[in-house]
C-alpha cells in the first residue's frame, strides 16, 4: 500500500533519512520510533509530499507520488499532528468538514458524514457540532483531530505522534478507541512516536529509526527474540517483554473451569485486561492464580502464573 | 474574566464632575453678538423649572454608578442616562436665546462656557467607565457609545441648537463649510485607501519574507518620525519642479502646495499602522494550522482565504481604524499648504482670533474620527470569526 524505496532526503549537508526502505501492507498499522532527530517526522512528510525525497521513490496503492498533484495526493490520505493544528476560528463542525468540502461533496452527504465520524470518535454531535476548538478538553480535540483525519475515508493514515499532548491516562484512552476504529475500519496507518509503551500496544508492525537509518523493521515479536543491534534492545528497554504483555488479553490466556466445579475463592479479574494488568495483580495479591470474571461478574475460567511464560514467537 | 469589582471610582469622579458643574459652575454665556461678551448662567438659571428635574437625574445616576458593578443593564442604563444628561444640558443651552434675558438682544446667540465642557467630560468619564464593564458585550457597548452623537445629530437636524454660536456660525457660512467638510472628508479617504492598498501588500510581502522587514519598517517608520509640517515642507520643492518641468503632472494636481502634498504626506502616515498590523495579523496565525491546512490538501489559495486571512482580518482591521483616525486628525494641516479641508477654518478662526470659528472646524473633525472609530470597531466585531473573538479586545 505504502512503499519507500531507497529514500533519502538532505538538510544543510547532513542527511535527515538515509537511503530507507520500508513496506507497510493494506490493513496494516506500522509504527516509526526512535530517539528525537532521527528521521522519523521527515519520513511520514514524505508520504504525502510535504517533503520531496533528494532521491528514492514513494509509490502510495502502487502510483509514484510525484506523478500526482500534491493538493489531490494530501486530499487522499489522512493526517494528525501532536499539536492537532485545529483551525480556531471554525467550529468543530466546519474542522471535520475541511477535506469532504475541498472534494465539493454536497451538503447533506458532508453533514451525515460529519455526525457518523464524531460518533465513531466518541463524540455526541448534537453536543459538539456548534463547538469552537478553544471549547474542547484536550481529549476531545484530539478525537475531532482523528475525525478530522478520517472525514473522505482515505485508505491511508499518517499519525505524528497523534496523543503526544495530552495526559497519560487520556493516552491510553485514546490509544483504546483507536485501535478499536482501526480494527474496523482496517486503515493502512503510518504512525510516528517515541514512547516505546505505545507502539507495542498499536502496531502491526515496529520500524526502529535512528539518524536516518532504518535499523529493524518487524512484528513486535521479533524485537524479544531477536533485536539486530544493541542499539535497538537498549532503545526498547530491558522491560519491552513486560511491555509486550499488553499485547496480550487474558482472556485468551485462562483456562475454562468445568461446569460441575465449584468457584474457587480466588483474587478476580476482568477477562478484558490486558496480562500486563493480569501480572501486577498477581503482584500485589501474593496468589499464583486468578478468577478470571465476564464485564457482568460471571466467573468465566482462572489464569494461572505460568501462562505468563508462554514465548513470544518472532 | 474580569475580576468582579468594587464600587467604581472612574465613573463616581464622572458624577461628582458632573453634579459640581451643575451646581457650581456656569453653562453657557448669553451674548448680544458675534463680537461682544455677554452674561454667564448658571444651571438654574438656564434651566429654569427643569433645574429640580436635572438635580433628580444626577441623582439616579449617582444611585446607578453606586450598585453597577458588572450588571450589564445597569451600565447599559448609566451609560446612557450619563449621556442623556449631557445632551439635555446641550439643548437647554441652544434654547437659551429663547429665555426673557435675551428678549431685548436682535442678534442673541449663546456660546457654550466652562460647565458645559466639564459636563461633556463628566457623561464621557461615565460612559467609559461603563464601557469597560461591557467589554465582553462588543455589539452593546457600541451601541451604547452611540447615544450622545446620534442625539446631537437629531438635536442639529430639528434646529434646537440654532441659538448656539456655532451653529450660528454654520448657518452663515453653510456652503465653504460643506465644501469644506466635503474636501476634509475626500483628503482622508484617498490617503487612508492609498494607504490599505498599499500598506496591506507590503505587510503580506514582509510576512512571506519578499521583502526585508528591516528595510521596509525603515521607510514607513521614517514618515512616522518625521513631523507632519517638516514632512509637507519636504514635499512642497521637489513636486514643484515635477510639476514644472512635466505640465501635464501639473494639470493633473501635482504641484508644491495643494491637493497632491497633502494626500502623500496622510499617505505616508497612514502606511506605518496598516503595513504594522498586517505583518502582526499574518504572524499571529499559527504556523502549526497552516502546515495542516497544506497537508489536508488546500490550495495555497485557499490556505490564504480559508486560514490566514479570516485570522489575520481583525488585526489589520484595527490598523486601518488607527490610520483613519489618526488621518482624519492630520488633515487639519491640510489646510496650511492651500488642500483646504477643515483646516482651513480652523486656521481661519485662528487669523480672526474668532473662538466660534475654530469650534466650527473642530468640533466636525472631532465628530468625524469618532465616527470613522465607531464604524471600524463595528466592521471589526462583525468580521471577527466566532472562535478566536475572545481573543482581541477592540476597546
Amino acid at each position: 500500500m505504502i512503499s519507500l524505496r531507497n529514500i533519502t532526503k538532505i538538510y544543510g549537508g547532513r542527511a535527515a533519512v538515509s537511503n530507507l526502505s520500508l513496506e507497510v501492507s493494506e490493513g496494516e498499522l506500522c509504527v516509526l520510533i526512535g530517539p528525537s532527530g532521527c528521521g522519523k517526522s521527515t519520513t511520514l512528510r514524505m508520504i504525502n509530499r510535504m517533503v520531496d525525497p533528494d532521491q528514492g521513490t514513494v509509490l502510495v496503492s502502487g502510483s509514484n507520488v510525484k506523478s500526482l498533484r500534491p493538493e489531490a495526493l494530501r486530499r487522499s490520505i489522512g493526517y494528525v499532528i501532536q499539536s492537532i493544528g485545529l483551525f480556531p476560528h471554525m467550529t468543530v463542525f466546519e474542522n471535520v468538514a475541511v477535506v469532504p468540502r475541498l472534494l465539493k461533496w454536497n451538503t447533506g452527504r458532508i453533514k451525515d458524514r460529519v455526525a457518523e465520524l464524531l460518533v465513531l470518535t466518541g463524540l455526541e454531535p448534537a453536543i459538539y457540532s456548534r463547538r469552537y476548538p478553544r471549547e474542547l478538553s484536550g481529549g476531545e480535540a484530539q478525537r475531532v483531530g482523528v475525525a478530522r483525519a478520517l472525514a473522505a475515508d482515505p485508505p491511508v493514515l499518517l499519525m505524528d505522534e497523534p496523543f503526544g499532548a495530552v495526559d497519560p491516562l487520556t493516552r491510553s484512552k485514546l490509544q483504546a478507541e483507536f485501535l478499536t476504529i482501526q480494527r474496523r475500519l482496517k486503515k493502512t496507518v503510518l504512525f510516528v512516536t517515541h514512547d516505546v509503551e505505545e507502539a507495542v500496544r498499536l502496531s502491526d508492525k515496529i520500524a526502529v529509526l535512528r539518524d536516518g537509518f532504518l535499523i529493524q523493521y518487524d512484528v513486535p515479536e521479533a524485537f524479544i527474540t531477536a533485536p539486530a543491534d544493541p542499539f535497538v534492545a537498549n532503545f526498547l528497554g530491558s522491560d519491552f517483554s513486560l511491555k509486550m504483555l499488553s499485547r496480550r488479553l487474558v482472556k485468551d490466556y485462562c483456562a475454562s473451569l468445568s461446569p460441575s466445579e465449584s468457584v474457587p475463592p480466588l483474587p478476580r479479574i476482568n477477562d478484558k485486561t490486558t496480562m500486563k494488568e493480569a501480572l501486577s495483580r498477581f503482584v500485589s495479591s501474593g496468589s499464583n492464580r486468578l478468577l478470571v470474571e465476564s464485564s457482568s461478574g460471571a466467573p468465566v475460567g482462572q489464569l494461572e502464573l505460568r501462562s505468563l511464560l508462554k514465548p513470544f514467537r518472532g | 474574566m474580569l475580576k468582579p469589582p468594587g464600587i467604581e471610582k472612574v465613573g463616581l469622579t464622572g458624577v461628582a464632575l458632573g453634579i459640581w458643574a451643575t451646581l457650581w459652575l456656569d453653562l453657557a454665556m448669553l451674548r448680544p453678538n458675534r463680537l461682544l461678551t455677554g452674561d454667564l448662567l448658571s444651571a438654574r438659571q438656564l434651566l429654569g423649572a427643569s433645574y429640580p428635574f436635572l438635580l433628580l437625574c444626577w441623582l439616579l445616576l449617582l444611585g446607578l454608578v453606586l450598585c453597577k458593578k458588572n450588571n450589564v443593564l445597569l451600565n447599559l442604563s448609566a451609560g446612557t442616562l450619563a449621556g442623556l444628561i449631557f445632551i439635555f444640558c446641550l439643548r437647554q443651552a441652544g434654547q437659551g436665546v429663547t429665555l426673557p434675558a435675551a428678549s431685548s438682544l436682535p442678534f442673541a446667540r449663546v456660546s457654550l462656557a466652562r460647565g458645559l465642557w466639564v459636563l461633556l467630560l463628566s457623561s464621557y468619564i461615565v460612559i467609559f467607565s461603563c464601557s469597560r464593564q461591557l467589554a465582553a458585550r462588543a455589539l452593546l457597548r457600541l451601541l451604547m457609545s452611540a447615544v450622545v452623537p446620534v442625539s446631537l445629530a437629531l438635536l442639529l437636524f430639528r434646529g434646537d441648537l440654532d441659538g448656539l454660536s456655532v451653529v450660528k456660525e454654520y448657518l452663515a457660512r453653510r456652503d465653504s463649510f460643506l465644501l469644506e467638510f466635503n474636501r476634509h472628508l475626500v483628503l482622508s479617504f484617498t490617503a487612508v485607501g492609498a494607504g490599505v492598498l498599499a500598506g496591506i501588500p507590503l505587510g503580506y510581502s514582509v510576512f512571506r519574507r519578499l521583502l526585508p522587514e528591516r528595510q521596509v519598517f525603515l521607510f514607513v517608520n521614517l514618515a512616522q518620525t518625521l513631523p507632519t509640517l517638516s514632512l509637507l515642507a519636504l514635499f512642497m520643492i521637489p513636486l514643484t519642479f515635477l510639476g514644472r518641468a512635466f505640465p501635464l503632472l501639473g494639470k493633473l494636481g501635482i504641484r508644491g502646495i495643494g491637493f497632491a502634498p497633502a494626500v502623500i504626506v496622510l499617505f505616508l502616515y497612514s502606511l506605518l499602522p496598516i503595513t504594522r498590523n498586517t505583518l502582526a495579523g499574518f504572524r499571529v496565525v499559527d504556523s502549526r494550522e497552516v502546515d495542516i491546512a497544506g497537508a489536508m490538501g488546500m490550495t495555497a489559495g485557499q490556505i490564504f482565504r480559508r486560514v490566514e486571512l479570516p485570522l489575520a482580518l481583525p488585526v489589520i482591521m484595527s490598523g486601518i481604524r488607527t490610520a483613519l483616525t489618526q488621518t482624519i486628525g492630520n488633515t487639519i494641516l491640510a489646510g496650511l499648504i492651500g488642500a483646504g479641508g477643515l483646516g482651513s477654518i480652523i486656521f481661519l478662526g485662528l487669523a480672526q482670533a474668532a473662538p466660534d470659528l475654530i469650534l466650527l472646524g473642530t468640533l466636525p473633525v472631532i465628530l468625524l474620527a469618532w465616527l470613522a472609530d465607531w464604524l471600524m470597531q463595528l466592521l471589526t466585531t462583525v468580521i471577527t470569526p466566532e472562535g478566536v473573538r475572545h481573543t482581541h479586545d477592540f476597546t
